[in-house]
């Protein structure tokens, strides 16, 4: 039962669980492994089946030329952009995505945020993901969530967060306090569809 | 985007490297005689169905066992005297090969040499010699330990000493020390671990070794197990089976626990030696005096003129070996038939290790958290597949290959499947050790991710673990080339089987080019292997 809603559920992990040695459109073709047979997940592992697919992926991140590159010989950035590149080419209906942007420079952080706003938006599929930077969550974000020592603070659309209630929700905590969770969840829901899970 | 035609550059170099393995692997399989169908051939399968079917129930008569405790206990003997040998041995030769603590690196080729020719004859081909000399018994089986055992030791001691930062040494040679002392000083407190640690193995791997000297005649277990085998007698070999199983059990348990106990923190006082250690150092060379003892071996007995005289004798033999083309000829067939021995057992091992290492990796978090006492019953099944590997290492592998002969019938293939079943045990272990230390995260994530079956595993799982588990393949392949040439002992081809023919004739110029080729066969192993390593990693 699970098993058959798990492709349909992209994962992005804050560090990209990618083998070292694996080859990034390995890496990238690995999203599908839920959805294709059997025969040509192996056969894969011989000759990438999907080349084109990963090529376009990972120029979507702008990753187009590391296509052939270890994951190992890539920076932190980079890893974690192969780890969303692999999730796009998946193409869940929910993406959860934990710290999506935590490797990447502000401009790159933006764009690929952007991106991942567009993908869901385009496939009709819904994005929830947990970031630091709250203006990237404003930005971006339909629905805003803040978290306060693992409570709900608040659950409002992103039109309704003003600074009073920011400055509320990080009164009073320590920048260690405040480490363990994100402050903040944030959602796009792009269609009735909701998450079944 | 434009539209470019896509293909994989690595392509063209796997198709390469697969054709290459086919083209080198085809003629060493046909080399090898492997035929599967022989140990399914009727008449082979009512031999050893027969000979198996004696193994119950095992010999239990009193004289059989007293018998059995007297092997055990001399095989025990062997490995603690051999052992002591070879540290004698290895200690100043380490000293003399190490670079470590000298003021520039010099080459010391001569105790570089003499290492690489003690190691590069395995010890059965010394045991088998010094049969010839001292006559049959244990003598010659601790001898060809020590010598053995006496190059590795040297030589890892020696990498060990050399592998240390240089900083603490040179700050003390340049306090004016000399180089024993600032050894003493500025490496041994760096290195006495890892140095107790592997010799603590080596005597384990001794006493496994000793229980086959006694195929070539050197006493203990070998050679009851030789006797029983050679009387097709089941129930006595279950017997001496059962014994291999369990001392190895043991000596793995005893090593274990004495590595353990030299990762303790060493107490706050002014003495560097406590109760435990104190009592170490006393029991050690009682075990090692009680070994000599056991075994009557009189070492001012060896130092007599006329065994001087019969060494340099048989020496003197072997410094001019047979070069005639004819017999060259047949000693190159004869290696050939070796590597393929070695290439053909180390390949089905690795393929039956990894079958053996999956349920193990698989299970191995959950025999941890399961792992309560007084839950036995609940843990068994969990610990069967550890159970298995552990059996198959446990019988040395020219036992295997007396069972194997009466499987398949005398030959290559025979030898070959020996080798597969010993190290399929050693690799299944060292397998699943390294698949467990691997992050999981990887096929974690496939798995959510919805890749059923074996794909988390061969996506996320194998890539990060593969060159662990091609180091150690490579690894017990340098060590099976070394087996390989002896397993003709028993009549499973290759050099080992002329070596033993043209022993037992005398010859002894022909026995000489024989073991030169040996020599020769194993260093071009380490070095082939040395550079897959390379190309691979």
């Amino acid at each position: 039962m699970l098993q058959t809603l798990r492709p349909r559920l992209g994962l992005i992990h804050q560090a990209a669980p990618l083998p070292g040695r694996q080859r990034a459109v390995t890496a990238v073709l690995a999203g599908r492994l839920g959805q294709w047979p059997l025969w040509k997940s192996l056969a894969s592992l011989l000759y990438p089946q999907d080349l084109a697919g990963a090529h376009a992926a990972l120029a979507r991140l702008d990753l187009a030329d590391k296509l052939f590159a270890r994951c190992d010989q890539l920076s932190g950035g980079q890893l974690q952009r192969v780890g969303i590149a692999r999730v796009l080419y998946q193409q869940p209906e929910l993406i959860l995505a934990d710290e999506p942007v935590s490797a990447l420079d502000p401009a790159l952080a933006r764009q690929t945020i952007a991106l991942l706003v567009a993908e869901a938006e385009q496939r009709q599929a819904t994005l929830v993901a947990s970031l630091h930077a709250v203006d990237l969550a404003l930005g971006h974000f339909s629905r805003i969530v803040g978290l306060k020592a693992g409570r709900i603070a608040f659950d409002l659309p992103v039109a309704a967060v003003d600074a009073a209630l920011l400055q509320e929700l990080y009164a009073g905590e320590t920048p260690a306090a405040a480490e363990p969770l994100a402050p903040f969840a944030a959602g796009r829901q792009a269609a009735a569809r909701a998450a079944c899970c | 985007m434009t539209a470019v035609a896509l293909r994989d550059p690595a392509a063209r170099s796997r198709c390469w490297g697969v054709l290459t393995a086919l083209v080198v692997l085809w003629p060493l399989f046909q080399a090898a005689e492997v035929k599967p169908g022989a140990i399914f051939d009727a008449a082979n399968l009512k031999v050893i169905g027969h000979f198996l079917g004696g193994f119950l129930p095992p010999e239990r008569s009193p004289e059989f066992l007293a018998l059995l405790a007297r092997a055990t206990l001399e095989t025990l003997a062997i490995a603690t005297a051999g052992l002591a040998l070879a540290f004698v041995l290895a200690v100043p030769l380490a000293y003399a090969a190490s670079a470590a603590g000298r003021e520039r690196p010099s080459l010391s080729p001569f105790s570089r040499g003499l290492l690489v020719l003690l190691r590069g004859i395995p010890e059965l081909v010394w045991a088998l010699l010094f049969v010839r000399i001292f006559g049959l018994g244990p003598t010659a089986g601790v001898l060809a330990l020590g010598l053995t055992y006496g190059g590795m030791l040297g030589k890892v001691y020696g990498e060990i000493l050399e592998s240390l930062p240089a900083a603490p040494l040179r700050a003390l040679r340049l306090a004016g020390a000399s180089r024993p002392l600032a050894l003493l000083y500025g490496a041994l407190p760096l290195a006495a671990k890892e140095l107790g640690s592997y010799t603590v193995y080596r005597w384990e791997c001794a006493i496994r070794a000793s229980v086959v000297m006694g195929f070539v005649g050197a006493g203990g277990l070998g050679q009851l197990m030789d006797q029983a085998m050679k009387m097709l007698n089941g129930g006595e070999a279950a017997s001496i089976l059962a014994t291999f199983a369990v001392l190895a059990l043991v000596a793995d348990a005893l090593s274990a626990w004495l590595r353990r106990s030299l990762d303790r923190p060493p107490a706050a006082r002014a003495w560097a030696l406590g109760g435990r250690s104190l009592g170490l150092l006393l029991a050690l060379p009682l075990a090692i005096a009680a070994s000599f003892r056991l075994l009557e071996i009189e070492l001012s007995g060896l130092l007599t003129v006329e065994a001087a005289q019969s060494v340099g004798q048989f020496a003197a033999d072997f410094l001019h070996p047979d070069l005639d083309p004819e017999w060259l000829r047949r000693v190159a067939r004869g290696a050939g038939e070796t590597l393929a021995i070695s290439v053909v057992g180390t390949l089905l091992a690795a393929v039956a290790g990894l079958l053996l290492a999956l349920p193990q990796a698989h299970r191995m978090p959950a025999v941890l958290a399961r792992s309560r006492p007084g839950r036995w019953r609940g843990r068994l099944p969990l610990l069967l597949p550890s159970i298995l590997p552990n059996l198959l290492r446990s019988v040395p592998e020219l036992v295997w290959a007396t069972l194997t002969a009466l499987a398949v019938g005398l030959g290559p293939f025979a030898g070959a499947l020996a080798l597969a079943l010993h190290t399929a045990g050693v690799l299944g272990r060292l397998y699943a050790e390294a698949l467990a230390n691997t992050p999981p995260s990887a096929a974690q994530a496939l798995r959510l991710a919805g890749a059923g079956g074996p794909l988390p595993f061969l996506y996320g799982t194998l890539p990060e673990a593969l060159p662990q588990l091609v180091a150690y393949t490579l690894y017990r392949w340098e060590m099976n080339i070394r087996m390989a040439a002896v397993l003709g002992f028993v009549g499973a081809g290759g050099l080992g089987q002329l070596l033993y023919v043209e022993l037992s004739l005398f010859h002894h110029a022909q026995a000489s080019t024989v073991i030169v080729a040996m020599l020769l066969l194993s260093l071009a192993v380490d070095l082939g292997s040395a550079r897959l390593r390379r190309w691979l990693g």
